[in-house]
């Protein structure tokens, strides 16, 4: 029996760190411990819920427009508040370029390094080393694709920016719409961008992923898990402003139903929370517990949340399943296949929506802060489910909640038995060469791993013990 | 090659449809050429939203696959890098060892500082957890040059506001002070690619920019949003939007680029075209190159009272010491200079109406501070100086010995050889294996 610690497991967003137990070649245990701490929501607390939007989606830098959308869906919940066509219009545009940006990036420059010879000198040199079984001229052609995914992927990222005036970090997303007008020449850019990225997504990230999953056919095993799936909905419709394309459903056991948030439930028994089994329930107006960074047998600063007590994946795949896209099972492959399908098919959708754009309507419906009011905002965001409760009182800001998707995703267990979603995936999974364990980075790294989204809450109180790792 | 001066008009004068990495990395070429080697670069992930190598990926022409095989010689970058584990932070620390003294070092994201840094874990080693603060510190000492880049790095920015639970701080505050002589800020929320592979090319071809005195590059942080904007004019004639999404100057609701030295309206964002930046979107900036944003330049809404152009300019607040009485006087003037030819005379009226009284004073420390008195944050303790924050004296100021000990945490015994080599060599065994 081994025990090792990953840390950092690079390429993705924040690096996060892995342990795992492996028995007679076979992980046995395995814990995500996110050990990076800011403690936004009480950051967030006083501040003006206008701020909110800008002031959130500097918690992740790669899905920060997804922040800003939740952001703007909870105080425009708030207060009822309605938009224009327009102004959703331009907001789902941006938001699917970044989702463009997040899909490519983080399959090529992110995962495909677990599979491929890339050129032999740094920053992609040392590696582990794998028995690579592509062939030579399949291999050529996907390191070519891993560096025209830096132009391609930038160029999704135009998009946002042509919408949103930069990206990361956009600007005219607001509570109320869009601030800027579609003008003609922000359409015709818009399509051009759009138009440049299609061919490279629909048909060479098709092609990569499916070769890669030729090479390595054991990874339609690896990483299955039950099938437990959560999704909010699916970017707001255009032509109904409070409804979803898709609606929240969840998947448990393999049936689906319809989502309730007070289902939702966050348990802190394995996290660096003051409290034993201290379990707070949706929807999340309340202040977050205090943290106890000495607490024994806690791992992780991302709290355990449940769906009716059972650990619940978010993401592609989910997003798949239950429009009916994809529907094998939920190994490794199978989450960069559904990513590839979702991607294709928001290119269609967003050409869509850059033609039904009017230049001469108008996009932003001025939002007022009440001064006293709740709202929560809930979207399916790159990674999975996003959702950002807010409670205003005097004009400013009481209370705020975000549980982000790497929550869902990388929590730690809830009990001994009762495992995070990426813990439960890892457990059965062979490791070849515990020297080189390929295998773990292959498996979490399908899931889009992004720590920065999901350490937001804590704040100290007490002074801390060192930290102790195995 | 171009003179320093050549370079610094061009860099200057380069707007929109114009490309810095372009032509920064034909001179980095050719000063690699001539020292017969490329600039190695570290790049540190320390606590971060991960935005600014997100932002760094959009650079263009060339972008930065091509920048990072054809012109620097990047060893360490967590977002792109191979490595993982172990493997990467040794790699890390040995790559420091081999280059002592000529790489430059990039640094992403506040440092953690609270309870010595264990609220910000980056990696690990042999014998426990690697802190964002220790890596930063270890690095720092070798480096040749330490460039922060994004607010986060330089000032603390976004994770430094109060309560600050992780004791974010920006590098700067957290390096000895020999070593915060060789730092260069290339500040704002994300940082510009631009401004980063200028920097670069600056430090490498010319050696050390001329720096303002928060320790950014005179030529992209030297001039202000406001004395830059293509809606100067609206400001002068006083056409104000009274909200979000109008066209004229957004002074009025918030705007802080009077004290925002940004060079943004000309080089605007992600490819160029001219509405890409805050002023383009209607909305008012919100200020984020400057030492103490956010907490400073929130409620971004609101129009602050310290940068109010008539009236009484106080340089008793913070705002007022990061912007320095420069910029508050150099406005008033401006527009008193409108005002006497007649101009404003309408709007003067509108704009002397006193704005909405602001609310109190968040206090979020009460919340989880409970009734122990309030939370110690040391916040803004370096806005209003002229040169680099004081309060280092905490941090030890380094070994006298040229090199420090590098990867003392992983070598396990001591012996007759350097126990740089014995790194090495046992690193080098584990890879052969």
């Amino acid at each position: 029996m081994a025990q090792k610690i990953i840390s950092p497991l690079t390429r993705e967003n924040v690096p996060i760190a892995i342990q795992v137990t492996v028995d007679k070649g076979v992980i046995t245990d395995a814990k995500m411990m996110a050990r990076n701490m800011r403690g936004f929501e009480y950051m967030l607390k006083g501040l003006a819920p206008s701020d909110a939007p800008y002031f959130t989606e500097r918690i992740c830098g790669i899905c920060s427009t997804a922040h800003a959308v939740a952001s703007c869906l909870a105080l425009e919940n708030a207060t009822s508040h309605d938009l224009t066509k327009n102004g959703v219009l331009i907001r789902n545009i941006l938001f699917v370029g970044d989702i463009l940006q997040n899909h490519l990036r983080h399959f090529y420059l992110l995962a495909v390094p677990d599979y491929v010879d890339l050129p032999e000198k740094p920053p992609w040199t040392p590696r582990n080393r794998f028995p690579n079984s592509l062939p030579k001229p399949v291999n050529e052609r996907i390191v070519k694709n891993y560096f025209r995914a830096f132009e391609v992927s930038r160029d999704a990222h135009t998009l946002t920016a042509i919408m949103g005036g930069r990206a990361p970090h956009q600007w005219s997303m607001q509570p109320g719409g869009a601030t800027i007008q579609p003008t003609a020449e922000r359409i015709m850019r818009a399509k051009a961008v759009v138009e440049r990225i299609k061919a490279f997504v629909t048909q060479d990230y098709r092609e990569d992923v499916e070769a890669l999953a030729e090479a390595y056919p054991e990874y339609f095993e690896y990483g299955t898990r039950p099938r437990n799936y959560i999704a909010y909905g699916t970017l707001p419709n255009p032509d109904k402003p409070h409804e979803f394309l898709q609606p929240p459903q969840v998947v448990l056991e393999g049936k689906v139903e319809a989502l309730e948030v007070k289902n939702i439930t966050e348990d802190i028994r394995f996290s660096w929370y003051r409290g034993k089994n201290q379990v707070s329930q949706g929807p999340f107006y309340a202040k977050p517990p205090e943290p106890d960074r000495s607490k024994q047998e806690a791992y992780s600063w991302i709290k355990a949340v449940r769906y009716k007590g059972r650990a619940c994946e978010g993401g592609p795949i989910v997003r798949a399943y239950l429009a009916g896209g994809y529907r094998r099972t939920n190994a490794t492959w199978d989450r960069h296949l559904a990513r590839q399908w979702e991607a294709a098919n928001y290119v269609e959708m967003v050409l869509k929506w850059i033609s039904q754009l009017k230049e001469d309507e108008p996009a932003y419906n001025h939002w007022e802060t009440p001064d006293s009011a709740r709202g929560e905002g809930l979207i399916e965001s790159m990674r999975g489910p996003l959702g950002h409760w807010v409670e205003i009182e005097g004009g400013r800001i009481k209370n705020y909640t975000v549980i982000t998707p790497s929550v869902w995703n990388m929590g730690p267990r809830a009990g001994p038995t009762d495992l995070g979603t990426v813990e439960e995936a890892l457990i059965g999974t062979p490791i070849k060469d515990i020297e080189n364990p390929v295998e773990i980075g292959r498996v979490i790294r399908a899931f889009d791993p992004c720590s920065a989204c999901a350490v937001h809450v804590i704040t100290p109180t007490r002074k801390l013990e060192p930290i102790r790792v195995v | 090659m171009l003179t320093r001066r050549e370079f610094i008009k061009a860099l200057m004068t380069m707007a929109a449809g114009m490309s810095i990495p372009a032509f920064c990395s034909e001179l980095l070429a050719e000063a690699a050429g001539k020292q017969g080697r490329k600039p190695v670069v570290i790049y540190l992930e320390a606590n971060t939203c991960a935005g600014d190598i997100m932002s760094l990926l959009n650079a263009k022409d060339p972008s930065l696959d091509r920048f990072i095989q054809e012109t620097i010689d990047l060893q360490y970058q967590t977002t792109l890098m191979a490595a993982e584990g172990s493997q990467a932070v040794q790699y890390m620390y040995k790559s420091a060892e081999e280059n002592w003294g000529e790489y430059v070092l990039i640094v992403e994201g506040a440092v953690s500082t609270r309870e010595n840094g264990k609220y910000g874990i980056i990696g690990e080693l042999a014998d426990g957890p690697l802190t964002g603060l220790q890596a930063v510190r270890d690095l720092a000492q070798g480096a040749k040059y330490i460039v922060p880049f994004g607010v986060c790095a330089c000032y603390g920015g976004q994770y430094a506001t109060p309560p600050n639970p992780c004791g974010a701080k920006g590098v700067s505050e957290v390096i000895g002070s020999k070593d915060r002589k060789k730092v260069v800020n290339v500040s704002a929320c994300p940082g510009h690619p631009e401004w980063l592979v200028g920097t670069l090319t600056h430090l490498f071809v010319y050696g050390m920019p001329d720096l303002d005195p928060h320790r950014r590059p005179k030529v992209f942080n030297g001039r202000t949003v406001h004395d830059l904007c293509p809606r100067r004019s609206f400001f002068e004639k006083g056409i104000f939007a009274s909200k979000p999404g109008e066209r004229g100057c957004l002074y009025k609701i918030g705007c802080k680029g009077p004290v925002a030295g940004c060079d943004v309206p000309l080089r605007h964002w992600n490819t160029f075209y001219h509405w890409q930046w805050v002023i383009g979107c209607n909305v008012p900036c919100i200020g984020c190159t400057e030492p103490g944003y956010p907490t400073k330049m929130m409620p971004f809404y609101r129009h602050l009272p310290d940068i109010r152009v008539f009236g009484s300019y106080t340089a008793s607040t913070a705002v007022a010491k990061a912007v320095g009485a420069g910029t508050g006087l150099a406005i008033a003037g401006h527009l008193g200079a409108s005002l006497l030819s007649g101009r404003v005379r309408e709007n003067y009226r509108k704009l002397k109406e006193p704005l909405p009284p602001l609310p109190p004073e968040p206090t979020p420390s009460a919340d989880f501070t409970g009734k122990q008195g309030p939370l110690q944050y040391e916040f803004g303790d370096y806005l209003g100086e002229p040169d680099l924050p004081s309060g280092i004296d905490r941090v030890p100021s380094g070994p006298k010995h040229p090199k420090p000990l590098f990867g003392k945490k992983l070598i396990q015994k001591e012996g007759p050889d350097t126990k740089a080599s014995l790194l090495a060599r046992q690193i080098s065994k584990k890879w052969k294996d």
